[in-house]
């Protein structure tokens, strides 16, 4: 259990800043609009796409169900391939192993590929400190740490970045002549990383899947980082949560296609892989050593919960690129490494609910993400579950509470609350023009808040209760 | 060892008060279109995604024109390759003689690095997907299709499959020996920058399937 770090502001700050900011907006808009279209069309592509998506879900479920078994079962063919299995309860163990790794190897220069678990875990600080050096070799991932920045969307790193920001970075970094041409940027990046990939004799990655049937590790990546990372160094450590088993070989066929078509709208990733282990004899490629650390820091905790179905969440990213309140204020003022709907869910879960109370209110429980989910997480059910755990830990304020019993009060007596809706249509066109009320004269007292945000609508001259009774008296 | 027990003791003690949404008690199998359809039209699938994908392909009807293509492309060229014995078509001897230089075993990695042109066979090819399925092994190495700029795949019609699963199926046996499996779908992309196609980031920026017989 982990409070944000002291020097993070409030959320209501984080969100203020980031709604403000014209240039993010229009960054977060081209992206997400174009990744819901892709998605949208590559599962009108799949035959029979939602049948697949309950065979998807129900081989997630089926873990969560036996987790304890099963993760046994992948300690045990994964060591049969020659995979050296570590457990990790926490950040600090988890990185304490990689680093008794890479001193027991001599290893000193780590290439990585793109992994959220080894973001959750703050890796990169805690490698550097014991005198690694760390370079992280996907794209977008090698632009924020040229930047000193973090990822804001789980599979686009750099979503909040133009390609001018881009330029100007490996300008200042790199000492290269400053272009905003993708293709040049790409080859700039190129050329670096294949010298820190030729040298290198750690490799570190997460893993998208551990598959028990075979004991291995399933990885996908376009940019062949991953393979890679996987292929030149001597040494290959993969980290992976305890949520991330898939039962076989054929649950992990279906998955991983409905993992590419729900993040990127691809039929499968350019290079789709499963580590079986060390290079089999001296003549084979691959690396002399594969470790597998598999990690808890919270999951077990989540898994005793009421929200223990987000643990079956495959960081596909759809569910960001839906959401109205991601799209309004990005990935970084969620706060930590996991952003959007499924971030708001896994953040207060895995770092324990004090500190990130705030985290499942940003969400209109519209069910957008619901929709999209690959494996039909209910994420509105666990934000609401979230919400009823933050107001029973820290009861609402007075202002708050006080307006809930009125309504409360109202709304259990019909006359009254009649009476109080002609009430309020006479209040509000007093301050409206157009037939909306807006931020400027706004609502008074206590209710100014709501036209700080937002418009307020007049109430319709016939109510629905008119309505229904004028129906009623002519059927 | 203390953190392996601790852990599954935190699991067992979670799952007996775990409430996990209830799962479907049977779902019918995922039927397939293309597996059901007859194996010619595979290869027009294949053809297509892989063109979808700014994958060069070229269509062969015979071995010797197979080979007439493969040594045009790596003529004069530095080649990291298959080895022989794992390639189709006799193309070793092809290779060995149209090449600059050939790489097919175990090799210095600035050497591997230098390679120009990687030459591979596959030991599946997805029609659905327009996938090609490397198993590594001592004589499939792993850097042909990684390192060079160009990956050349020569594709054998025994190779087509109709899908992912066809492919497992076919590969079940191999799988567990190998240190690893590569699907390989088209050349090395990315879009991290304002979701931009570019290709070549990492892996080879030009792939090219020779199809033949």
């Amino acid at each position: 259990m982990s409070a944000p770090e002291a020097a993070l502001p409030p959320f209501a700050e984080r969100v203020r800043a980031a709604v403000g900011d014209a240039h993010l907006h229009e960054a977060i808009d081209r992206a997400t609009g174009q990744l819901q279209a892709r998605r949208a069309a590559a599962f009108a592509s799949l035959e029979a796409a939602d049948l697949v998506r309950d065979h998807a879900r129900a081989a997630k479920l089926e873990v969560l169900a036996n987790l304890d078994t099963l993760l046994e079962q992948f300690e045990a063919n994964a060591r049969a391939n020659g995979i050296a299995v570590h457990w990790a309860r926490d950040a600090a163990e988890a990185q304490q192993l990689v680093v008794e790794i890479a001193r027991a190897a001599g290893c000193r220069r780590a290439v990585k590929a793109k992994s959220m678990v080894t973001e959750e875990i703050h890796l990169n600080p805690a490698l550097e400190a014991a005198g690694l050096r760390v370079v992280e070799t996907d794209l977008g991932e090698y632009v924020v740490q040229l930047r000193a920045d973090r990822p804001s969307h789980i599979i686009l790193p750099i979503i909040h970045l133009t390609k001018e920001d881009v330029g100007r970075t490996m300008e200042e970094r790199l000492a290269v002549p400053y272009t905003s041409v993708p293709q040049e940027l790409c080859a700039l990046a190129r050329a670096r990383l294949r010298a820190e990939f030729l040298e290198a004799d750690l490799g570190i990655s997460g893993g998208n899947f551990a598959i028990v049937e075979s004991g291995s590790i399933g990885l996908v990546s376009n940019e062949g980082n991953i393979r890679m990372v996987t292929t030149l160094p001597r040494v290959h450590v993969a980290l992976v949560g305890i949520e991330k088993l898939v039962p076989t070989l054929a649950d992990w066929e279906r998955t991983v296609q409905v993992l590419a078509r729900s993040a990127t709208g691809q039929k499968i990733t350019v290079y789709t892989t499963l580590v079986n282990g060390p290079r089999r004899s001296p003549s084979d490629e691959g690396p002399e050593q594969v470790h597998v650390i598999l990690l808890d820091h919270g999951r077990s905790a989540t898994l005793a919960g009421d929200e223990a179905e987000i643990l079956a969440c495959i960081r596909c990213g759809a569910c960001l690129n839906v959401c109205p309140v991601f799209r309004n204020i990005g990935g970084h003022a969620y706060g930590d490494t996991y952003p959007g709907p499924m971030g708001a869910v896994l953040t207060p879960s895995l770092r324990g609910l004090p500190g990130w109370e705030e985290l499942p209110q940003a969400s209109s429980l519209c069910g957008a993400c619901r929709d999209v989910c690959p494996v039909r997480i209910d994420l509105p059910r666990l934000l609401l579950s979230l919400r009823a755990k933050a107001v029973e830990r820290e009861p609402v304020a007075l202002a708050q509470r006080l307006l809930m019993k009125a309504y409360a009060f109202l709304a259990t007596r019909p006359r009254l609350l009649r009476l109080a809706m002609k009430c309020a249509r006479a209040f509000a066109l007093r301050r409206a023009r157009d037939g909306w009320v807006a931020r400027s004269p706004g609502l008074p007292g206590l209710l100014r808040g709501w036209t700080e945000q937002r418009d307020w609508k007049v109430p319709a001259a016939r109510t629905f209760d008119d309505w229904w009774e004028q129906r009623r008296g002519s059927a | 060892m203390e953190a392996r027990e601790e852990i599954l003791g935190r699991v067992r003690a979670a799952l007996r008060t775990a409430r996990l949404p209830a799962r479907p008690a049977s779902l019918s199998p995922i039927p397939s279109s293309l597996e059901a359809a007859p194996p010619e039209t595979w290869r027009a699938r294949f053809v297509a995604e892989l063109r979808a994908l700014e994958v060069a392909v070229h269509e062969e009807a015979t071995p010797e024109a197979v080979r007439a293509r493969v040594r045009a492309l790596v003529a004069g060229r530095r080649v990291r390759s298959w080895a022989s014995a794992a390639l189709p078509y006799d193309l070793g001897a092809t290779l060995a003689e149209a090449s600059a230089s050939l790489l097919d075993g175990a090799a210095e990695r600035g050497a591997l690095a230098a390679a120009e042109v990687g030459v591979t066979g596959v030991d599946a090819a997805i029609a659905e997907t327009g996938s090609l399925a490397l198993v590594a092994a001592p004589d499939r190495p792993r850097t042909a299709s990684l390192l060079p700029p160009k990956h050349v795949a020569v594709v054998r019609r025994a190779d087509l499959v109709p899908n992912l699963r066809s492919a497992l199926a076919r590969l079940r046996g191999a799988i567990p020996a190998a240190s690893a499996l590569h699907l390989v779908t088209g050349p090395s992309r990315s879009a991290d920058i304002e979701l931009q196609l570019t290709l070549g980031v990492h892996g080879p920026g030009e792939l090219v399937v020779v199809l033949g017989p």
